[in-house]
């Protein structure tokens, strides 16, 4: 039973060819860009991720407070469910790390304020948080908390790749809806020529004795084909050119270097495919039900 | 094994295209259908198929009053009839050998036993040598021998035919003809819906006249009446 169906609905995918490629052609169109947004998307939120990790909000408190006031105080108020890790740096840590990034390790110049330290009102906390959307409300209930002086955050860098990751998102499902509408109105245009191409063969089956299932399926089967067909082929483009696209990528833009490490393939080829073949599949399947059951009264 | 009771049905209000039918057909009889152009025979035929549900009254086939069967289970009502056609509806991109198999496929038969069994009812319609022919290559009388294994194949009890010699010539009849005598002889019940009445005359069999969607005449062979009517048409 499975073999009939499986072959019928091959042999109807061969026997309107133009229609049939038509259909696999757009389908190939929507999941090629539907495959690019989404290495994109992964490559920014892998970015973002980053940055979230490393890039933290700094706590500079009241000169009046001494070091252990400030972490009583941040004991008391900065842990939250949304932070992810505090770390106090004492102003003497602030001025060893000043001496090593501005003085480059001359001595003789660091000598000169003897045991003076400059920065001795500038102990502070580090804070990373879950979710790095969260920083403005964060930032906000910090300036509310007495003692804290200032809170310096990257605003910039967050808010260009969250609109950047939005407006790519947005740009994206608005792109694959619309190449999903034309390549749904194919499908079951495909489906209907097959379903009229196979009248006669469906009349017979009726009198014969055969099951809604086994008339219908054969058209489910043929929706099948078309998405896996034109799934496969722009899920094995990007598997192929990924790490080549990459490394151009890299190499034209030599800026991106210091601040983005392009995700591995292994870790966006199982969701890029599973979402594009599988997704693929069942949209095509589900037009071709829908189309056979309206025009395949049995 | 075939029972009209009182069946009617209307394709509009005051239009009957079988009215107050009650038939009796036992089981392994060969039966002719006859009557003129509007007469009620392919009603009678889509009653039977179940392609169509009576207004009033009952048909019961087997031991089911089949108006009553879900639509469900109607291809299971079918897979117990055999049909055949007129224009033989033969899928012309399948070779002879696989539009035998046809039927046993939609079924869901395994590929072994089909191939036993096709082999088997070619060599009993004669076509054996024929099975790889596309239908295009084969004579009417051919291709109607290729539907009636189609129709068999799947070892129904009840045979229809909708007028199965009405493109034959006569040598090719009387094949046909042949062929379903010898189906009926295995204890298949028959019934032929026909124009022919040479065929009809020479067959002594049960003959059934419809007219206006009733029975007119309901006996073995034919008297002189029904030969001149169905001489005239």
């Amino acid at each position: 039973m499975l073999t009939y169906v499986f072959k019928t609905g091959f042999k109807n995918l061969g026997n309107k060819k133009l229609f049939s490629f038509a259909s696999i052609g757009t389908i190939a169109c929507s999941v090629l860009v539907f495959c690019i947004f989404f290495v994109i998307a992964a490559n920014i939120g892998g970015l973002i991720h980053k940055v979230e990790t490393t890039v933290g909000i700094q706590v500079f408190f009241d000169s009046n407070l001494s070091e252990d006031e400030i972490q009583n105080l941040a004991n008391e108020y900065f842990i939250t469910n949304d932070v992810k890790s505090i770390k106090f740096k004492s102003s003497n840590e602030a001025w060893e790390r000043f001496k090593v990034e501005y003085f480059d390790n001359k001595e003789e110049l660091a000598a000169a304020f003897e045991d003076d330290n400059p920065l001795s009102n500038s102990s502070s906390y580090e804070i990373l948080l879950n979710d790095i959307t969260k920083q403005y409300d964060y930032v906000k209930y910090l300036y509310s908390i007495d003692g804290v002086r200032q809170v310096n955050y990257s605003n910039v860098l967050i808010d260009t790749l969250s609109s950047l990751n939005l407006g790519i998102s947005t740009f994206s499902i608005v792109l694959i809806s619309l190449l999903l509408i034309i390549a749904m109105i194919l499908i079951s245009n495909t489906i209907t020529l097959a379903s009229q191409f196979r009248k006669k063969e469906n009349e017979i089956m009726k009198l014969i004795g055969a099951t809604n299932f086994m008339i219908r399926v054969p058209f489910v089967i043929e929706g099948f084909f078309i998405g896996l067909f034109g799934s496969i082929i722009p899920v094995g483009l990007i598997c192929v050119l990924y790490n080549y696209l990459m490394s151009l990528l890299l190499k034209n833009a030599s800026f991106l270097k210091n601040i983005f490490t392009p995700i591995s393939l292994i870790e966006i080829i199982l969701p890029m495919s599973l979402i594009g073949i599988v997704g693929s599949c069942f949209v095509c399947m589900l037009v071709s039900f829908l189309t056979i059951r309206k025009h395949l009264k049995v | 094994m075939i029972k009209f009771n009182k069946v009617s049905l209307k394709y509009d209000k005051d239009s009957y295209a079988i009215r107050d039918l009650t038939l009796k057909i036992d089981e392994g009889e060969f039966v002719f259908i006859v009557g003129k152009t509007g007469a009620g025979k392919s009603t009678l035929f889509k009653l039977l198929t179940r392609e169509l549900v009576p207004t009033s009254g009952s048909i019961k086939v087997f031991k089911d009053n089949i108006e009553y069967i879900s639509d469900r289970l109607i291809p299971y009502y079918r897979r117990n009839l055999g049909v055949i056609f007129q224009d033989f509806k033969l899928l012309e991109d399948r070779n002879v050998f696989e539009n035998v198999a046809f039927a046993q496929e939609v079924i869901g038969v395994n590929s072994f036993k089909i191939r036993k069994r096709v082999i088997k009812i070619l060599n009993m319609v004669g076509l054996r040598n024929k099975a790889s022919k596309m239908p295009y290559e084969l004579s009417g009388g051919e291709k109607q021998k290729v539907a009636i294994a189609r129709a068999i194949i799947n070892k129904p009890r009840i045979l229809l035919a909708d007028e199965p010699t009405g493109n034959l010539d006569e040598i090719s009849t009387n094949e046909i003809i042949g062929l379903l005598d010898s189906i009926n002889q295995n204890g298949t019940t028959v019934v032929v819906i026909t124009h022919d009445v040479h065929l009809v005359g020479r067959m002594n069999k049960r003959v059934i006249r419809l007219d206006e969607g009733n029975i007119i005449y309901d006996d073995f062979g034919l008297d002189e009446q029904i030969k001149k009517y169905m001489m005239s048409e």
